[in-house]
């Protein structure tokens, strides 16, 4: 399960290619540096519309209406301090849907759901409270978020958190695929102390087998 | 704090690297979920309202800076308590379940961000309104002249919402 994990690595400001009416992108998005970049199947971008009332600025961030595989249980508000590095983790059993509110976060992606075309397929982009965008991460797709500076996000579960729904390995595991703009970030400790890439890889293939992972 | 409205204290994990807060597990509350949820940023000195729901379960949670409340009950004549003052602040979250027929300004001294879900989704239709400054509302706001959207300047006396209100289609909570 290791080597040759990278096939295709894309990092640069985050430009959808959006449907007009939909504002909706599915698994397709553009880089500066790699025009055809791709996003593991299923992984769904959507850009969001600002507006203004009076002297406020209101941010869309989800509804319930739109083409998302995500009926959140759940949502979260996290706070991180800058050279954090959260992840990598993958969930056997539920969507993760995200909104930056403030700052910059890294987001790097990597399919693990063996019999997928994207399977293996590592991807990152930038995603910045400046551009707001939402982004849905399904179940089998392996994530890590990098934050340079101090950065928010608000982020929807499918289903309830629990600590068993997470699997997770190494950041650093060269077999992901990932570049970070760091060598020593600040880690959790059962970060720290993560698996390698192959275990990992392990365990979500079987989760996949029992059918636990409905992506 | 008129009944129905909820102020629930929000528990925030911390470590080396920040911190995270659940803001709403749909099994705590058996209030309507939100199906939409907006982030709103605003400047100093902004009030947004007052405004009222017929339908809709507004679920507030302020994540940067501090927004002052405004709550008042229309849903009776005399309620036990029609009226309150609330403070959410960034440094401490907290959870405001906002029922419909509670009317509500939300007053922004400094920069703030507010985390809103509503369990309808929003048409223009759901919302009356009116003057934030109308003493019927027994409110004493920390602010005497806040800004303002066109709609909300232009909003109508206390009394002609209270006429709305009853003609208007029932309030459902």
């Amino acid at each position: 399960m290791t080597g040759q994990a990278c096939h295709l690595r894309a990092v640069g400001e985050l430009s959808p290619v959006a449907d007009r009416s939909a504002n909706f992108v599915l698994s397709s998005f553009t880089s500066a540096e790699s025009p055809n970049a791709r996003l593991p199947d299923g992984v769904a971008l959507r850009t969001l519309s600002d507006r203004w009332d009076g002297a406020q600025q209101i941010t869309e961030v989800y509804r319930g209406d739109w083409q998302l595989d995500v009926a959140p249980a759940q949502w979260n508000f996290v706070s991180s301090k800058p050279n954090t590095l959260r992840g990598v983790h993958a969930h056997p059993d539920h969507w993760d849907y995200l909104h930056v509110v403030s700052g910059e976060m890294l987001l790097g992606l990597h399919d693990l759901r063996p019999g997928y075309s994207t399977f293996r397929l590592a991807a990152q982009c930038h995603l910045s409270g400046k551009r707001p965008v939402g982004i849905a991460i399904p179940p089998g797709v392996a994530h890590g978020f990098y934050f340079a500076s101090h950065t928010t996000y608000f982020y929807a579960l499918s289903q309830y958190w629990t600590s068993t729904s997470e699997l997770g390995c190494r950041w650093d595991d060269p077999a992901l695929g990932l570049s970070w703009p760091t060598s020593d970030p600040l880690l959790s400790q059962r970060d720290a102390t993560a698996s390698s890439y192959a275990e990992l890889a392990k365990g979500v293939a079987a989760a996949l087998a029992r059918g636990s992972i409905r992506p | 704090m008129p009944i129905g409205v909820r102020l629930m204290p929000l528990t925030t994990h911390s470590d080396s690297r920040g911190d995270l807060t659940e803001i709403i597990r749909n099994e705590w509350h058996e209030s309507p979920p939100p199906v939409q949820w907006l982030v709103t940023r605003s400047g100093p000195n902004i009030m947004r309202g007052v405004h009222v729901h017929l339908r809709n379960w507004d679920y507030a949670c302020v994540v940067a800076g501090e927004i002052i409340v405004g709550l008042h009950d229309l849903r009776a004549t005399r309620p036990a308590v029609p009226s309150a003052l609330v403070r959410l602040s960034g440094a401490r979250l907290q959870a405001l379940i906002i029922p419909p027929g509670i009317a509500h300004g939300l007053f922004s001294p400094g920069e703030s961000t507010l985390l809103l879900g509503a369990s309808i989704y929003y048409d223009g239709t759901d919302d009356r309104a009116c003057r934030w400054d109308s003493p019927e509302l027994g409110l004493d706001w920390p602010c005497t002249a806040p800004e303002l959207s066109a709609r909300d300047r232009d909003a109508g006396t206390y009394s002609a919402l209270r006429t709305a209100l009853q003609t208007a289609a029932t309030i459902h909570p």
